[in-house]
């Protein structure tokens, strides 16, 4: 076991109460799980779905794929690279774009010349939206993560996420039901579940953008994360009392 | 900060002051949902008022009035950006203290006290605080 882990456990077992950012134990962080006294299963944050909105239909959008996330090799990048490479040998020629910055910015500099690939390295917040209205497919093949801000934005815009299984990305794709999980965050994975979805229909595609819409009005209001959230202050005073 | 309300409708949020400037469009985020529950939310974070223009979007649905912000005025070194390890350390024991100092001159005014990100870094502070009898909740 590693310290980082020992403070972790730590950390959760001092704690009155634990909050969890899904409701189904079966992603929850393992270590929450097993040692926390009181875990109360609300915290999905909310995005702000007036800004964050279609404003673009699926089918009218520039970029086919696009990846957003730090430059790092925990988000992925490699094996993204891998996998569009691996559909450009085969004749396929989606538009990528490839938003973020970190340490792995000049090999995907390199790596990514010949082809037909936006490269921006910082979006500002604010400009998330008109971004995410511009493209198609997202990709997260991330090792670790909780639930990334930029899948629930991205579901928001009406676009379709593949995404890997770790953390909450699955509770979140099977609510949302669209898009693709990655059993394993690989090259070959990337490839398969982008060669699945650039051969869709429009209409398919539209389907898909709509569902993604729907689970963001559903789940991610700030009115939903709000009433979430005041179960919080309940227990509180509950166990003050 | 003058005690001044009742306790149980204050909250302190501690985030530990990483780098990333996505940590605080998150702590926008969830100071934004807290400013709705409770009547005053105090941030205890790091060079918070320097990112404010950057996150201020991300407060747009917050209930301003009640967000108070305990500025650590100190943040750790960007992970892009060099610096020497004894400087980061400087800075790292510069951190524990003044996010001790906080948690202990708002003894009074909270009752309970959230941890949000880089928690494993504030062990010392929830520890010190379940000792002052307050309530901790870990994100």
């Amino acid at each position: 076991m590693k310290i980082c882990d020992v403070v972790w456990i730590l950390a959760v077992k001092f704690a009155d109460i634990v909050i969890s950012e899904v409701s189904d134990p079966l992603y929850e962080d393992p270590i929450k799980l097993r040692y926390a006294r009181l875990r109360l299963p609300i915290a999905l944050r909310f995005i702000d779905l007036d800004k964050f909105r279609v404003i673009k239909p699926i089918n009218r959008r520039v970029y086919d794929i696009a990846f957003i996330a730090r430059l790092e090799p925990e988000k992925g990048l490699p094996e993204f690279i891998c996998g569009i490479k691996l559909l450009y040998k085969e004749g396929l020629k989606p538009r990528i774009l490839v938003g973020g910055e970190g340490s792995l910015l000049s090999l995907a500099k390199e790596a990514l010349k010949n082809l037909d690939v936006k490269l921006v390295q910082y979006i500002p917040h604010k400009e998330m939206p008109n971004v995410l209205n511009d493209v198609k497919i997202l990709v997260l093949p991330s090792k670790k993560e909780g639930v990334p801000t930029i899948l629930l934005e991205a579901l928001a815009c009406g676009v379709i996420p593949v995404a890997s299984k770790v953390g909450g990305i699955p509770w979140v794709i099977e609510k949302a039901q669209t898009g693709l999980l990655l059993n394993t965050p690989s090259c070959n994975s990337v490839y398969k579940a982008l060669k699945v979805l650039l051969a869709l229909k429009p209409n398919e595609l539209e389907r898909l953008s709509i569902k993604g819409r729907t689970f963001a009005e559903k789940y991610l209001s700030i009115n939903g994360a709000i009433n979430r959230h005041a179960l919080l202050k309940k227990l509180l005073k509950k166990r003050a009392s | 900060m003058k005690k001044q309300g009742n306790s149980n409708s204050t909250i302190a949020v501690f985030s530990f002051p990483l780098p990333s400037q996505s940590n605080y469009a998150l702590l926008a985020n969830l100071v934004t949902i807290l400013s709705h529950i409770y009547s005053r939310v105090i941030v205890v974070t790091g060079d918070f008022i320097s990112i404010l223009p950057h996150i201020i979007d991300d407060l747009r649905l917050a209930n301003k009035s009640r967000i108070f912000i305990y500025d650590l005025r100190v943040k750790l070194p960007s992970r892009d950006g060099y610096a020497p390890f004894i400087t980061k350390l400087f800075i790292y024991i510069k951190i524990q203290v003044n996010i001790i100092t906080a948690s202990i001159k708002l003894r009074n005014i909270i009752r309970s006290a959230l941890f949000f990100i880089g928690i494993p870094h504030m062990l010392p502070v929830i520890i010190l605080l379940r000792l002052m009898k307050k309530r901790t909740i870990v994100y």
